[in-house]
């Protein structure tokens, strides 16, 4: 499903956030992304998501190269990538129901499949009492549910979560991320960028680390640390 | 697609709300510079229209005699003047009938009047005809006699034909039109100036919006849309003021001017129904030209 081949990615001032970085990562998988801050998580998934180019190697989705993909046609590629945030990106001035809308309206889906996909979504991460809340008025973890909600909501084959747990209370963590556990059941990858060693000893699934832009371990079924 | 423009609607409408100040001074430029288009428009058309029906109402001609002809050449002119039969009536103008006229016609400049040696001015006939259709017919016959002065620098006979007035109004109408087209410019490239402004506002004020839309796989047309709607709505909002106020020049001055005129119809139905249209179209490309101006800098993937 994705494929990273020798990828490199130097920012300015020869700032080498991912080294010849070359990885596979199948349909249907779920992977936790570890490593510390400034390891190269997030160009990973900006490279993903077609936000930054590489300086040189190929990266694939689907058997496509990004670098092939007109800028025009960006946006398609997008919708077949929901992204989830540390920091939820919700609109606040919109309700629940219309935060999750808001991603099939934009994409000109009828009125007829928003109204059906949207409570549907809402009530698979269990929000369904909460549709006129606005964002202000949920906790984080609610929050966050909200914005896998709506990132969920055009069934992306591909589904990318930057440190989703990084701002919510532990025991919330733990249903956020089996909340993406089910996503993936449905046979969506998943990719999740996080440096909560709690979490990833604990769901035993592949872990690919991070080092100053490379890849120092690929373990299926893994822990977060060696010393943990 | 109808759930798309219902989309794009309360977009804009919300957007225009969050910026009512600079939304307001948008619309107003874009409504001066619509109104000032209309009102020389409808001027320009409506001193076109008087020119025209006073070429075709004025049905008098003048003539100017030689300063050394007889009293009976004068005389001789006079009747054969009388016997066409397109003629009405013959005034008869001496020089120094003409010239009190001068004096009178010109009593605030008594420096000018000083000037004058002698009696520089000739002596006329005012020729009224039986209808304006004849000024040319009779103009020609009469450009046979000798009594006619000539005017040294065309080589012609000297007869007025009430064009010569017409053509006063026509070059004011012209410079009306010049003016006004300068004046139009010039606030139509503000117009879209400003409407760029506030466009450029309600960019920023949604740009974490924006966002979001491009993470969820907007279309950067999609994104563009209510922009461009709010942009164009401006322009519109601006065509009715301009409208509007070209209706109440029409009610309140050109009426009045056609009274005057013996009821002519100076500017038609149609006319204000084609400048409505033009004024709107010129209003939806500023409004247009604005948001444009402001998309192409400020959306990017």
């Amino acid at each position: 499903m994705i494929k990273f081949r020798r990828v490199t990615k130097v920012y300015q001032g020869n700032i080498y956030a991912l080294d010849d970085v070359t990885l596979d990562i199948g349909k249907q998988e779920f992977v936790f992304l570890v490593g510390p801050t400034g390891s190269g998580k997030s160009t990973f998934i900006k490279l993903l998501l077609k936000e930054e180019e590489p300086t040189s190697g190929q990266v694939y989705i689907a058997d496509t190269n990004l670098a092939d993909i007109k800028k025009w046609k960006i946006p398609y590629l997008r919708r077949k990538v929901g992204c989830v945030f540390q920091d939820f990106k919700l609109l606040p001035q919109k309700t629940v129901y219309e935060n999750v809308s808001y991603a099939l309206e934009v994409t000109g889906k009828p009125r007829r499949i928003i109204e059906t996909y949207v409570p549907e979504v809402l009530k698979l991460v269990g929000l369904s009492h909460k549709l006129d809340a606005y964002p202000d008025e949920l906790s984080g973890g609610e929050q966050q549910r909200v914005s896998i909600a709506r990132a969920f909501v055009n069934r992306p084959p591909i589904l990318l979560a930057d440190e989703p747990t990084g701002n919510i209370d532990p025991s919330m963590s733990v249903t956020i991320v089996k909340l993406l556990e089910r996503i993936n059941a449905t046979g969506t990858t998943v990719i999740m960028a996080t440096h909560d060693q709690d979490i990833v000893n604990m769901f035993k699934k592949r872990v690919v680390e991070l080092r100053n832009g490379r890849i120092i371990r690929d373990q299926a079924r893994g822990v977060y640390g060696h010393g943990s | 697609m109808a759930v798309n423009f219902m989309y794009f609607l309360k977009e804009s409408t919300s957007s225009m709300r969050r910026n009512m100040a600079l939304t307001f001074a948008a619309i107003m430029v874009t409504g001066l510079s619509l109104i000032i288009l209309g009102a020389v428009s409808m001027l320009v058309h409506a001193g076109n229209g008087l020119a025209t029906h006073v070429k075709q109402r004025v049905d008098e001609i003048r003539v100017f005699l030689k300063d050394d002809i007889t009293v009976e050449e004068r005389q001789s002119l006079e009747s054969f003047i009388r016997r066409m039969p397109e003629v009405r009536s013959v005034t008869y103008i001496s020089k120094e009938e003409a010239l009190n006229e001068f004096k009178k016609m010109y009593k605030d400049q008594a420096e000018m009047l000083k000037e004058i040696e002698g009696n520089p001015l000739p002596a006329e006939f005012k020729i009224r005809m039986k209808d304006p259709k004849f000024n040319r017919t009779v103009a020609s016959r009469l450009a046979e006699r000798e009594e006619i002065s000539v005017d040294p620098n065309t080589g012609r006979k000297e007869i007025k034909f009430p064009e010569d007035v017409v053509n006063k109004v026509l070059r004011w109408t012209s410079a009306i039109q010049r003016i006004g087209l300068v004046v139009v410019i010039a606030f139509g490239v503000v117009a879209v100036a400003l409407v760029s402004i506030t466009i450029r506002m309600a960019i920023y004020s949604r740009r974490k919006e924006i966002g979001i839309m491009k993470l969820v796989g907007a279309t950067n047309w999609f994104i563009r849309w209510p922009f461009m709607m709010e942009g164009v709505f401006e322009g519109f909002i601006g065509a009715v003021l301009g409208i509007i106020v070209s209706l109440l020049l029409y009610s309140g001055l050109i009426t009045r001017l056609e009274a005057a005129a013996d009821n002519a119809n100076l500017v038609s139905g149609g006319y204000l129904a084609l400048l409505s249209l033009v004024l709107v179209l010129i209003g939806i490309f500023i409004g247009s030209a604005g948001s444009a101006l402001a998309l192409r800098r400020y959306i990017e993937v």
